[in-house]
């Protein structure tokens, strides 16, 4: 859980979460749409391979609000409460490979967490190719664990596991952790 | 394979409301071929059926319901 004394604070910690987890593969900048009420990070890079096989690119999109929270400590009083998200693994022609979904608030009849196996994923039954797998909430730390340890991108840090670990139990939102 | 630890400074891009309606402007004509408004307004009016069945309609729909719904947000 991300909470800090500010709302302003409690942003540049969300934000920093998202950059730390995301340095592990990339040194892309993530960017900040926060001029309202809600908060929107957003990043998209290509990621060499240690295969030298063909580039692939992360593209990843989450959105929080901010909840103040009196019964918390002052220091914990703001919390980001993500509002939904889009992280996505792109081939090098643009076409999706896979990619993780929540956006509740949207048109689309599918509310719940999911996961999308794309064009890019190879042949695929037909069942396949439309569905909505269901997921329980994931954050960016999934697709970047997967990024290494099975699409063979080098990892820009040794502490790596450990940097996710942490961005993982930040970004979680299914575990209210007590401060 | 792993790499020595590092020190990650912060960097980081604050982007205004109108430069996010600029990107997806950019996007739904390299995508789509049309303006963002012409997008909002085929994507208001349902022409969509369901945007999570194409990749590309489902992000450029997650940005512009971002910025509809926090349109009359204040900070």
């Amino acid at each position: 859980v991300i909470a800090a004394r500010t709302p302003a604070a409690t942003i540049q910690a969300a934000r920093q979460a998202l950059q730390r987890a995301i340095s592990c593969v990339t040194s892309v900048v993530v960017s900040t749409q926060a001029d309202t009420a809600e908060t929107k990070l957003n990043c998209t890079g290509r990621l060499p391979r240690l295969s030298g096989g063909e580039a692939i690119s992360l593209n990843i999109r989450h959105t929080f609000v901010l909840v103040h929270d009196a019964s918390r400590e002052a220091r914990y009083r703001w919390l980001a409460r993500t509002t939904g998200y889009l992280y996505a693994l792109e081939a090098a022609d643009g076409r999706e490979i896979l990619a993780y979904h929540w956006h509740p608030g949207g048109r689309s009849p599918v509310t719940t967490p999911h996961l999308h196996l794309g064009a890019a994923a190879g042949t695929l039954r037909r069942e396949l190719e439309k569905a909505h797998l269901a997921t329980g909430f994931v954050t960016p730390v999934a697709l970047l664990t997967l990024l290494i340890e099975q699409f063979a991108v080098r990892p820009r840090r040794g502490d790596w596991a450990a940097v996710l670990d942490r961005a993982h139990r930040a970004l979680d939102i299914t575990t209210e952790e007590q401060r | 394979m792993a790499t020595q630890p590092e020190k990650v400074a912060a960097p980081y891009r604050e982007i205004s409301r109108e430069e996010a309606w600029a990107l997806l402007d950019a996007a739904t004509h390299r995508y789509l071929g049309i303006s963002v408004d012409e997008f909002a307004r085929r994507y208001n009016a349902g022409e969509y059926d369901d945007p999570d069945d194409d990749p590309v309609i489902m992000q450029l729909a997650f940005d512009l319901e971002f910025l509809q719904r926090n349109e009359t947000a204040t900070p």
